[in-house]
């Protein structure tokens, strides 16, 4: 081998200088291996890293539909102006040269004038796009300086949101413009503005470099995306959302994109189906709006049959809109507005709110008498006018709205006597003082009823509740105590507790979709259903449908009602909205059996003020008025609950209300049964 | 000349070296037009850097015809002119107006045509002129005067280079120097107190440059000290800098340590079979600054395109010749012949490994071109001789 030849000669330093250089080459080698195949990797990261950007591409977010398909939340298209900075190299090579004119610059003097013949190319183009759009448009230096510096591999939004005249006038005119694209991209709208503001939610705009996603590295840009905040947008968004994409761009050593491609594409969201009827529910928005501007309140449509909510109302709302497109400064005061509070659902106590349900309540206390066979309907008891007992209740007394009079149970039902109600509860045989045996009565039926529970609960495919509601106040079946007064301290129960909480007072505060729920026990005979808002999920990819949801129907309870004790609740309830002394007889509708109960609760709120001597909380009474109802007579569709915070009384406040949507309904039937056979005939 | 055709007929010229040399300048034209590929796109062929290299090529290999067939004893008869020659061309590169300007050292002389870069041939002259001188009896190499005179002629050109200036090409001298007067027989005693001298020296300055208070510094130029600081992973800002000087200082870090950190990443991504001829992102997106990837970066263009396989075919070809140029020194019919035959090889070397360590952080960054592959006519010309050089020795070992 030649390569030893050397090493064998009798020259000392030859073989000296040949051995050397050997042991260099051999250094070299070893130096070669550990960093192009030990480490190799690590600078193939480094290499991708400094020459890779990986972009985020939003999914398209699904869609919220109606249980007609009708839209709720849906995608526009947006057209957006783009500039393409790279494409502009020239121009700027070219308008540089031009500034400096043969001019001999130092090195800083020319960073100065590239900065500034950059601008001037834009903002020269910008101009030709503005001419061209008909909109006076002004790049901002900042801004542009801004994008050029991070993220001049992207392109630059000049304006967003071309009307379609603009855009034909863009397609038009676009090749006069260089570097200029239209972009068209996906936007959240919802196209009946404010309406079921609560339901649906709104969006935020997210760009927080470090939100979790799919992808197991930070993105360098992230294209504007959205995240569902409240309402259904809030709960399902990761199912809404969909997963984002990933788009690489190769970016040459000055950041100027060279190449693209796509790495992962998006995969749009689900899209749901609601049991919402969009115009039930644009109907009942217009009849609490009725009421007045500034009602607070809540209506609850809900099919007795099926749980379905087929309109879930909460005023006042907000224009969902306004959060992706922005506020004006009156917007802002209304969203912070304390008073009448917009963030809360009231139709579901979004946040720990609930009320009193004052008389509506009489509907479990009437099922309850009459299942347990505490009261004989015939019986006459007479009302003095007033609640009183100086003998075995020496420190209750209650005034009584229903006139002085005897009173049986229809009449004592549709004039809502609380004396009727009460003496029953304290008496239950009506014999003697049995109120505990009445306390327990009640405790069954409110739990048989889930009062104090939420009732969108463990949902079937461990589906997260899609509202946030509240489940109000109800005693436990064992309860001993009552809840915690002010001081902190747990009182038993008296008398008078038994009492109030049998016309809907004191040791019980519930939400007016359990009042749908309530109410639709009773309709239908006596199922406690699970209300059901989302019907079905779909996806929008055609070979995902196997993973397409249907929520079924769920009865929570079945109370297993008498025929005669449903029969006597309807009659008596008809007869609250039909007889002419009935309390809820605003409410009536010709043409349509409507079955209701009015109620009028009482509740304590402070005033903000303190006795000026004791400094004790002042604390004013303010009224919760209700009425529930239920149409038609046979087979019952829908469940009607209106609660108006503040208002005068069930009777004078809501029934009117229930009546406007009971109307609107009516009216839409009969389209309905118009329509039908004349398409049914093509 | 008859005789001439007489040997190369007997197969006297070392083809396995010629064929190296061959496989290293097919290797350097198709890395060369991969490192400017962009520049075909809108420059004319005949500007390219891909054709020059060419043209450097076809030159060099007529160029190398000669130094291959004039005997070299008639060659060493013109060191010393030649030695001379090149030096006054150091001095004139020096004068301002006479010598270019590139990079912000004045290294090159303009010829019209093309630049030259004297300091290449000077290396070449200075072989010659130091081999003719070494060439003298075995006792003549113990008298220190021999010595002392043989490290002045080392010394000129390192002067005269040093003021460009090129540290990296200046350097070289001495090791070349050092080889040959090793294997000519200077005592190991001289040449190690030399060596010792000179460790002292060098050591000194880098400890002066980097840990001393810059109002104790000896004065090099900034670059230098700057390359230093990076081959040496220090910290730009001194230690009392305020934070503004300490950012400021950072950005000039990067900005000096850019080149070599790009270097690096395009070798070690290169991984073991490479990414392609032209495919390589390092090169095509401008990572590897475009101003050097041709010529003192080519072999970073070559590592990340062809792997740790390409840079090992690169290593085996310069092997070859290195190998082959010793067992030519060892060969040759006399003192002249193989101390020639040194110098060449101990060029060659030097030019290899402080390149190819350059981008492997064995050795600081230096304007030294790899031969062959490096674009550059300078290099390219002076190379070709060289290797010319020793198939001379070889061709003429049995003409007496």
């Amino acid at each position: 081998m030649f390569v030893f030849d050397q090493l064998r000669s009798r020259d000392i330093p030859i073989k000296v200088v040949t051995a050397f250089i050997l042991c260099c080459m051999l250094l070299l080698t070893v130096s070669l291996w550990q960093l192009q195949v030990a480490s190799g990797d690590d600078y193939r990261i480094r290499q991708e890293n400094q020459s890779v950007r990986a972009v985020r591409l939003p999914a398209t977010r699904g869609r919220i539909l109606d249980r007609n398909q009708r839209p709720l939340a849906v995608n526009r298209l947006r057209f957006d102006v783009h500039m393409y900075i790279d494409e502009l190299r020239p121009l700027f090579y070219a308008h540089y040269m031009r500034l400096k004119n043969e001019r001999k610059l130092l090195r800083t003097e020319q960073v100065v004038l590239e900065k500034e013949a950059r601008y001037q190319v834009v903002s020269n183009l910008t101009m030709q796009v503005s001419l061209r759009l008909g909109q006076p448009l002004v790049l901002d230096a900042e801004k542009f300086h801004t994008h050029y510096y991070k993220r001049r591999y992207t392109p630059m939004t000049v304006i967003q949101d071309l009307s379609p005249t603009q855009v034909a006038r863009f397609v038009e005119q676009i090749h006069a413009v260089p570097g200029v694209d239209l972009s068209v991209n996906p936007v959240r709208t919802y196209p009946n503005g404010d309406m079921a503001f609560h339901t649906l939610g709104y969006l935020r705009r997210d760009d927080d470099p470090d939100a979790a996603d799919e992808v197991p590295f930070r993105f360098r840009y992230r294209l504007p995306d959205y995240v569902g905040v409240d309402g259904l947008e809030g709960v399902y968004d990761d199912l809404l959302r969909g997963n984002a994409g990933v788009k690489t761009i190769r970016v040459n050593n000055i950041s100027y994109r060279t190449s693209e491609g796509v790495w992962e594409w998006p995969e749009s969201g689900y899209d749901m189906v609601l049991s919402l009827d969009r115009d039930i529910q644009l109907a009942a928005e217009a009849a609490l709006q009725a009421n007045g501007p500034e009602t607070r309140g809540a209506v609850v449509v809900m099919d007795p049959r099926t749980g379905d909510l087929l309109s879930l109302v909460s005023l006042p709302g907000f224009d969902s809109n306004k959060f992706i497109s922005g506020f004006s400064r009156k917007e802002i005061t209304q969203l912070n507005d304390s008073r009448l509070n917009r963030w809360l659902n009231r139709a579901t106590g979004s946040g720990g709110v609930s009320y009193p349900p004052g008389s509506i309540f009489k509907l479990i206390s009437a099922v309850a008498y009459l299942e347990e066979g505490l009261v004989d309907p015939a019986e006459k008891v007479y009302n003095p006018g007033y609640f009183r007992d100086s003998r075995l209740y020496p420190n209750y007394e209650l005034d009584d709205t229903a006139p002085p009079g005897d009173y049986d149970f229809i009449r004592a039902f549709k004039r809502s006597s609380n004396t009727y109600f009460i003496h029953y509860a304290l008496k239950p045989d009506g014999r003697k003082d049995q109120w505990r045996q009445g306390k327990q009565i009640l405790l069954d039926w409110g739990n048989h009823f889930r009062l104090g529970q939420k009732t969108l609960v463990s949902l079937p495919g461990k589906l997260l509740s899609p509202i946030r509601e509240s489940g109000g106040y109800f005693p436990a079946r064992d309860n001993a105590f009552k809840k915690k007064n002010q001081f902190g301290e747990r009182i038993g129960w008296a008398a008078g507790d038994v009492a109030n909480l049998c016309i809907g007072q004191g040791e019980i505060t519930v939400t007016p979709l359990q009042m749908a729920v309530m109410t639709s026990a009773v309709a239908n005979g006596g199922k406690v259903l699970q209300p059901r808002l989302v019907k079905r999920i779909d996806s929008q990819r055609a070979f995902d449908q196997a993973q397409n949801r249907v929520i079924p129907v769920k009865v929570l309870h079945d109370l297993q009602l008498k025929p005669e004790t449903v029969a006597l609740m309807h009659e008596a309830m008809l007869a609250d909205v039909a007889d002419r002394d009935g309390s809820g007889r605003a409410a009536r509708v010709p043409g349509l059996a409507i079955f209701g109960k009015t109620g009028t609760a009482q509740k304590k709120v402070p005033t903000g003020k303190y006795h000026p001597r004791s400094g004790v909380r002042l604390f004013r009474t303010d009224h919760i008025t209700w009425f529930v109802s239920f149409a038609p007579a046979e087979s019952p569709r829908y469940a009607i609950v209106v609660m108006v915070e503040s208002g005068e009384s069930g009777g004078k406040t809501c029934a009117p209300i229930a009546g406007r949507i009971y109307r609107a309904i009516r009216d839409m039937e009969r389209e309905r049964e118009k329509g039908e056979p004349s398409l049914a005939k093509r | 000349m008859g005789t001439v055709l007489l040997h190369i007929r007997k197969l006297r010229v070392d083809w396995h070296m010629f064929g190296a040399v061959i496989g290293l300048m097919l290797l350097g034209g198709a890395f060369v037009l991969s490192a400017a590929i962009d520049q075909y796109e809108d420059d004319s062929l005949l500007n390219s850097y891909f054709f020059r290299q060419l043209v450097f090529y076809g030159v060099g290999l007529g160029l190398a015809a000669v130094f291959v067939v004039v005997d070299y004893h008639s060659l060493a008869g013109w060191a010393r002119a030649a030695y001379w020659v090149t030096l006054v061309l150091l001095v004139l590169v020096l004068i301002p107006g006479i010598g270019e300007v590139r990079y912000g050292a004045r290294r090159w002389l303009d010829l019209g045509v093309t630049l030259i870069q004297p300091s290449e041939f000077a290396k070449l002259a200075f072989i010659f002129a130091l081999a003719d001188f070494l060439t003298r009896p075995n006792e003549e190499m113990l008298m220190p005067g021999v010595f002392l005179k043989a490290l002045g002629m080392t010394a000129l050109p390192f002067i005269l280079i040093l003021k460009e200036p090129d540290l990296g090409s200046s350097l070289v001298f001495f090791p070349i120097g050092i080889a040959m007067m090793f294997v000519a027989g200077v005592p190991l005693r001289f040449l190690g107190k030399f060596l010792g001298a000179s460790t002292v020296v060098v050591l000194f300055v880098i400890i002066n440059q980097l840990y001393f208070p810059a109002e104790w510094r000896i004065s090099l130029q900034e670059y230098q000290r700057q390359r230093l600081l990076v081959y040496f992973h220090q910290d730009f800002a001194p230690s009392n800098a305020t934070p503004a000087e300490r950012k400021a200082a950072r950005a000039l870090q990067r900005e000096r340590t850019h080149n070599i950190r790009q270097a690096e990443i395009s070798v070690g991504s290169g991984g073991l079979t490479g990414k392609g001829w032209g495919q390589g992102p390092q090169t095509r997106l401008g990572y590897l600054p475009k101003g050097v990837a041709h010529n003192d970066f080519i072999f970073s263009v070559i590592a990340e395109e062809t792997g740790f396989l390409g840079s090992m075919a690169v290593l085996a070809l310069y092997t070859v010749i290195l190998l082959k140029g010793m067992q030519i020194a060892a060969l040759a019919r006399d003192r002249l012949g193989k101390l020639l035959a040194v110098g060449v090889v101990a060029l060659i070397f030097c030019h290899v490994f402080v390149n190819i360590g350059m981008h492997l952080r064995l050795v600081p960054v230096t304007g030294i071109p790899l031969p062959l592959l490096s674009y550059g006519g300078s290099s390219v010309l002076s190379s070709l001789i060289a290797i010319a050089v020793l198939q001379n020795i070889q061709l003429h070992r049995n003409t007496y």
